[in-house]
């Protein structure tokens, strides 16, 4: 509840607002089910339920508005490339000392000289982020392509890597994780049901789903229409059954 | 394993199971695709520790989760006082097609599974999954001393039916290998 107040708020957009307070006065450590011996969990009155799906929302909107907006995705992954460069093969100190001497300052710092030193090892990515030199979008997952190829966007990767070369692209995938948002409902006459009976958004809700292929910008152009002429072949190679 | 390939066969044990009259809820996926892994051998790679209702994989809560976000699994409401079942999704059906050779080849192993567990409730399921776990972490260990093992581990189970499910798994797993020799 909290992070998503609070990075809505310093993000400057509305999709993380929730009714906490409402959420917070319904919650309840409840049996998990009706039947004898039920673990106790945490759950909530049947009055706070909507309340717990509007959390539930406004998570949704901002993993898939805010945390895995593909701008914000592709500068973590050129900062790991940077990282991965600057700090070699061993990445973070795992001395205590040391690594709690390696603040964002000192990576900042560290961009901003690799930018200026063409010698540098993380002079590429440094340049990247700090001159918005961000790689670009080339295709993200959409309904019609997932429904012939659940892992479309590791198609066109691995086929603009062949045709292009991998150092000019990059692919993000990820799939929502953890439970089923299933806790414990007390209705109004005490009967205990499972949340994602009782609501019919708990059980509709979208799960995040990211698949994401970006292009260096000095390739985009020629890229995009490469893919343009390509796509119905390109997405309908699967991975082979090769039992 | 290929991970659409790892779907293809977690979407035909959930099936099984349900043919055998399984709540298919996700405590009886996770004994299932242990009995698959560990018993059977089937290298599905999910990594498995001891947790609350036996044996429990983190990594397959999270590809249960993922495989909901593809569309390949689904979440059906049986019975309002209990948790919600899985099912196959939208797109069970482009797996299934794609991976028929994967399924065809293990069709035995995911049914022996189903057949052997499809029908147990879930105090069943906890005390055969972590009678495997003891098996599994004592090899050479009488049956006594695995039953007392499991009491360690569980100790709301009655030890009669520690005992009782210390032999069925040692049966379960002379007839697997019996099964892995076909």
């Amino acid at each position: 509840m909290d992070y998503l107040l609070r990075d809505s708020l310093h993000a400057g957009v509305v999709y993380g607002r929730i009714d906490q307070y409402r959420l917070i006065d319904t919650l309840r450590v409840l049996p998990e089910s009706d039947q004898d011996g039920a673990e106790p969990r945490v759950g909530i009155e049947a009055g706070g339920l909507q309340s717990a799906e509007g959390l539930l929302l406004a998570r949704y909107f901002m993993y898939s508005q805010v945390y895995f907006h593909p701008v914000r995705r592709i500068y973590d992954i050129h900062l790991c490339d940077f990282l991965t460069a600057w700090l070699g093969e061993n990445q973070f100190p795992t001395d205590l000392d040391r690594f709690l001497e390696l603040t964002d300052n000192e990576v900042l710092v560290e961009i901003a000289k690799a930018v200026r030193d063409e010698s540098h090892p993380g002079h590429e990515p440094a340049h990247r982020i700090a001159r918005r030199g961000h790689f670009r979008l080339l295709y993200e997952r959409n309904p019609t392509d997932a429904a012939k190829n659940p892992d479309a966007g590791e198609a066109v990767h691995n086929a603009a890597c062949q045709r292009f070369g991998g150092e000019f692209f990059r692919h993000d995938r990820y799939r929502e994780q953890g439970s089923a948002a299933d806790f414990p409902v007390k209705m109004r006459d005490g009967r205990i049901v499972s949340s994602v009976a009782e609501s019919d958004v708990l059980r509709n809700l979208p799960l995040v789903n990211v698949d994401y292929v970006f292009v260096a910008p000095e390739r985009r152009v020629e890229a995009e229409g490469w893919l343009a002429d390509n796509r119905d072949d390109i997405i309908g190679r699967v991975e082979e059954d090769e039992s | 394993m290929k991970k659409l390939q790892r779907a293809s066969l977690l979407l035909s044990l959930i099936e099984a199971m349900k043919r055998q009259g399984s709540w298919c809820g996700e405590t009886s996926i996770q004994k299932a695709v242990y009995f698959f892994q560990e018993m059977v051998g089937i290298p599905t790679g999910f990594e498995f520790l001891l947790y609350k209702y036996g044996p429990y994989s983190f990594d397959l809560t999270d590809e249960l989760t993922a495989l909901r976000a593809d569309a390949i699994l689904t979440l059906e409401v049986r019975d309002p006082r209990y948790g919600p079942s899985f099912a196959p999704g939208e797109l069970a059906a482009l797996v299934k097609e794609r991976f028929a050779k994967t399924i065809n080849r293990y069709r035995d192993h995911v049914e022996w599974v189903a057949g052997r567990l499809g029908n147990r409730n879930v105090a069943e399921l906890e005390r055969l999954s972590t009678a495997l776990y003891v098996r599994l972490h004592n090899a050479g260990a009488s049956t006594e001393n695995r039953a007392a093992q499991l009491l360690r581990l569980k100790p709301h189970v009655r030890p009669d039916d520690a005992e009782k499910a210390i032999i069925e798994v040692d049966q379960m797993a002379e007839d697997a290998e019996a099964l892995q020799a076909q």
